[in-house]
């Protein structure tokens, strides 16, 4: 199937095949899945009184920056929430951490650090309004959106 | 050149950077609606005269169906396009879809190349990301495919061309592989080669001679443990000033 290598260079058999083989690539392309929508926002969820991201939510954090244009003033947005469990200040710290967490986490994946927003939501604008003292996974959690 | 059915008409007016803002005003609806579709043809123009921020919007807007149905393998190019100019995270996506298969063909170490160059660009995440080796039947070196550029006139704004391909991975006798582009320019009956050397990943930025000219390019997978190597098919395109 394949020839022996003798010398890598510009005695490669270089034109002898040129014009005989066109191009069979230039446009032929199926997309392998069919057409997503693209999400609004991308949310991560954290263990209770957890910072760290979950290792299958590292796929989040790749798909997130893989929806990130090249423009100025695209910004990404990363708020920061915690569940009605625990003090309001504990959980103000939390949110801030966990946001930061997904900040790091998305400035190790090439967006320049100068183009994110970072809000600590504390437990104000729960995504789900739970009576203090109730732990919600779906209140734990970072959520990443852009423009 | 426009690729996109809808969108505007071509503005040979307009610089590549002026192309490029109409895609962002388009893309964000400044003013007036966001236009995906508008914004990803104006995009893709300046694309295509090499402007590396919008090679990678234009993978973004493939990769994520934003003013087109999904299409990985155009992602692929033009991931492949703006990492050949130098960006780094378009080598990181570059390295997710051949880590995954997603529009070219699954590769761990065309992802690992990818991966390599987008950690020596500061690319953190790609320092320790797992590849899933790739199993491959047989022990047939397979030929790479030239994906870009393919049947086009370029009007580069410098004289640097990315040339990407996707290539299958190879059998574990044969690795590691490494790439060999060749450019020729041709000139009636007469070739002329213009650019030879080797790279690791699957896109190469190539810097053409001065003024118009017709040519073609290829790529020779090689391989450096069996000292064998397979060459892709010719791909043609031309540049124009």
């Amino acid at each position: 199937m394949y020839s022996k290598l003798r010398i890598i260079g510009a005695a490669l058999p270089l034109v002898a095949t040129l014009l005989s083989h066109p191009c069979q690539a230039a446009t032929a392309s199926e997309p392998a899945t069919p057409p997503a929508a693209v999400p609004d926002s991308i949310s991560v969820y954290f263990a209770t009184g957890s910072t760290a991201i979950r290792q299958a939510d590292l796929d989040k954090l790749d798909f997130a920056a893989r929806l990130y244009r090249e423009a100025k003033p695209i910004v990404m947005q990363v708020a920061g929430s915690a569940d009605a469990t625990g003090s309001p200040e504990a959980n103000l710290r939390l949110s801030q951490s966990r946001a930061d967490a997904v900040f790091r986490g998305l400035v190790a994946r090439g967006i320049p650090a100068e183009r994110f927003q970072i809000l600590a939501k504390g437990v104000t604008d729960l995504p789900v309004a739970d009576k203090a003292g109730v732990p919600d996974e779906r209140n734990r959690r970072v959520q990443i959106t852009w423009r | 050149m426009l690729a996109a059915a809808s969108g505007p008409a071509p503005a040979p007016s307009l610089t590549v950077e002026q192309q490029f803002d109409r895609g962002v005003a388009a893309d964000l609806g400044l003013p007036g609606p966001a236009d995906p579709a508008t914004a990803l043809a104006w995009y893709r123009s300046a694309a295509n005269a090499e402007l590396p921020a919008a090679q990678l919007n234009t993978a973004v807007m493939y990769d994520s169906g934003r003013g087109t149905p999904r299409d990985p393998t155009q992602a692929a190019i033009w991931y492949g396009a703006a990492a050949a100019h130098g960006d780094a995270r378009a080598a990181y996506d570059a390295g997710q879809l051949y880590a995954s298969g997603d529009g070219v063909p699954q590769n761990d170490a065309a992802a690992r190349a990818w991966y390599a160059i987008a950690a020596a660009r500061g690319v953190v995440a790609a320092r320790h990301k797992y590849v899933r080796p790739t199993i491959v039947e047989g022990d047939t070196l397979l030929p790479a495919t030239p994906l870009r550029p393919a049947r086009l006139t370029l009007s580069p704004l410098g004289r640097d061309v990315a040339l990407v391909w996707s290539s299958p991975p190879a059998p574990r006798a044969a690795q590691p592989v490494n790439y060999y582009v060749q450019v020729v320019a041709r000139a009636g009956a007469k070739q002329r080669l213009v650019y030879a050397g080797f790279v690791d990943a699957t896109a190469s930025l190539v810097t053409l001679p001065p003024g118009a000219a017709d040519y073609a390019w290829r790529v020779l997978t090689v391989s450096h443990a069996g000292s064998h190597y397979v060459a892709s098919a010719w791909a043609t395109f031309s540049s124009k000033e």
